[in-house]
């Protein structure tokens, strides 16, 4: 079972002409992946999202979501979206309640959860450490990087099979950063698919099970990300702005083709100090 | 200069800045970072009037935020750029919207015709005055952004994480774009979770439950942080900036008292390996 995307095309009216965000795109979202897109701004991977979760349609081609096709009818993508989270770019545009905890609950009272809704919230934003004195705030008086935990929050609360997050890293903390990595890969653990649209590529390395690749509404690569000189080489050759850290083992590893994986600073000095004496 | 005396600034009960006493200087490019919640975009906002504070005073250039007309003015002098250029854009094509600005502070057409051409030039998106900018990408909408604000002829920018919603080849136009506000005299203040957009900064502020914590030069602030267990927490030093450290700790470079552009420290890495 898994989210399938078949010859899917879409496109969106602006000024009476008919633009494609989309062109005959076909993969496969697993479960118990951590499935990440790259591309740049207009490129369609929020689009991309949206049909996967049944909140657009594609103007041809079809999406289905463990075995529902998502065009099919209202009680189908009712289903999808009860099995797909989205968490939005701009997390304000998803709220509109009173406070936090209502904001967080809103959707496991919507599918008819009503029991421990009280513990179940408390867990997440454990988890993702929010503050529980926040929860009677407004959401539109927290922070940027608070915003974005409760719009993650109030997706994982309805427990889907997948969760789509759109560039959910934004405005996040070094502390909100790690805790958002280790949260994902528990959800993996858990078996849940995520789909992770981000342009953060330092963190691919520690989530990226295969990266998928948009250029103007077209997929136009799809790779392993396990191991990190395959998933460097890939994005250096699609000419994307690599980290400064990654060209710097670049550089080391054409010189030593043992190294294969990424290895942090302080064991790359250890390296070279070793090389030095070595070659002293 | 932008001068903050005894300022203290809250939202409702909950005190966000205390007693923040700070001075940007002419033509400075001062960074700002810290944790979620610590009081950055609050400090900004403060900075040009957006926000006025409960106790202290905020003056730019002799003028007081609190005191309306002169907000004002000093909202004519200190642009402030926002980190989702959505919030900013009011016009329906590059042109309109870069005349709105500029027809609130009352410029001649003439006056208006010349700056939009300038200005786009400058953040290289010249030839796109009839473009929608429904059609723009996201880059091309940070940088429209800034050329509305560049219009009005500020000298002071404030940017809240500018390039956090760009793709790294967005952003790498972008941070073009500041180097040349830079170059040409702008004081720049900015926001940001990425340090190596802060690496050129003159001075490097982190700010910890609505105090300044640190007011150092960049290559000085991080080595306080890397050493206060409690700091680090919260500062994501990107793993070349840590790198650059190391080496100058273990004695493989020089020490220095500026942190390395990209293409300096690939050289350095080059030429080490070349050595050995």
């Amino acid at each position: 079972m898994s989210i399938l995307f078949k010859n899917v095309f879409f496109n969106y009216k602006f000024a009476k002409q008919d633009i494609k965000a989309l062109e005959n795109i076909n993969l496969e979202f697993k479960k118990s992946t951590i499935s990440v897109i790259l591309g740049e701004t207009g490129s369609g991977k929020s689009t991309l999202l949206q049909l996967a979760s049944a909140l657009l349609l594609p103007s041809s081609g079809s999406v289905i979501v463990e075995g529902i096709d998502s065009s099919l009818s209202e009680t189908s993508r009712y289903e999808i979206r009860k099995k797909v989270g989205i968490v939005f770019q701009y997390p304000e545009s998803q709220f509109f309640l009173d406070t936090v905890f209502d904001e967080i609950t809103f959707a496991p009272k919507n599918y008819g959860i009503k029991e421990n809704l009280k513990d179940i919230v408390l867990k997440i934003i454990k988890e993702l450490g929010i503050d529980e004195k926040l929860l009677k705030e407004s959401p539109f008086n927290l922070s940027g990087g608070e915003k974005r935990k409760v719009a993650i929050a109030s997706v994982l609360s309805f427990s889907p099979d997948y969760i789509a997050m759109d560039e959910p890293f934004v405005g996040l903390d070094k502390t909100g950063k790690n805790r958002l990595v280790d949260l994902i890969l528990k959800l993996k653990d858990q078996g849940k698919g995520c789909i992770i649209v981000t342009h953060y590529l330092e963190l691919l390395k520690d989530i990226a099970d295969e990266v998928f690749v948009l250029k103007n509404g077209k997929l136009i690569s799809k790779f392993e990300g396990k191991i990190f000189f395959e998933l460097l080489m890939n994005l250096k050759r699609l000419k994307f702005e690599m980290p400064t850290f990654w060209e710097i083992l670049e550089v080391f590893m054409s010189s030593d083709n043992k190294l294969e994986n990424y290895i942090p600073p302080e064991e790359l000095v250890e390296l070279l100090i070793d090389f030095k004496k070595r070659g002293a | 200069m932008i001068v903050l005396k005894a300022v203290s600034f809250s939202y409702g009960k909950e005190m966000i800045l205390k007693d923040i006493d700070l001075r940007i200087n002419e033509g400075e490019f001062v960074g700002i970072i810290g944790p979620n919640g610590s009081g950055k975009t609050t400090l900004l906002k403060l900075m040009n009037g957006l926000l006025i504070p409960n106790a202290g005073e905020v003056e730019v250039d002799g003028m007081k935020t609190n005191i309306q007309e002169q907000n004002w003015e000093i909202k004519k002098i200190a642009g402030y750029v926002f980190q989702n250029p959505e919030n900013q854009i009011v016009g329906i094509t590059v042109e309109e919207d870069l005349v709105f600005g500029m027809e609130n502070v009352g410029l001649p057409v003439d006056e208006m015709k010349r700056r939009i051409k300038e200005v786009l030039q400058f953040v290289g998106l010249e030839g796109f005055e009839k473009r929608s900018v429904n059609s723009l990408s996201g880059g091309q909408k940070q940088r429209l952004a800034v050329a509305s604000i560049l219009a009005i002829g500020p000298k002071y920018f404030l940017f809240d994480e500018p390039t956090s919603m760009l793709d790294p080849n967005s952003r790498k136009d972008f941070l073009q774009v500041l180097k040349k506000l830079r170059e040409s005299g702008k004081t720049i203040v900015m926001i940001s979770h990425d340090l190596e957009e802060l690496i050129e900064c003159n001075r490097l502020l982190f700010i910890y439950d609505g105090r300044v914590l640190l007011d150092d030069k960049p290559v000085k602030a991080l080595k306080d942080i890397l050493e206060n267990g409690e700091m680090i927490k919260y500062v994501d030093i990107p793993d070349s900036i840590r790198f650059q450290i190391l080496l100058e700790k273990y004695g493989l470079i020089d020490k220095k008292d500026y942190l390395l552009k990209k293409i300096e420290l690939i050289k350095v890495v080059k030429d080490l390996v070349n050595t050995f």
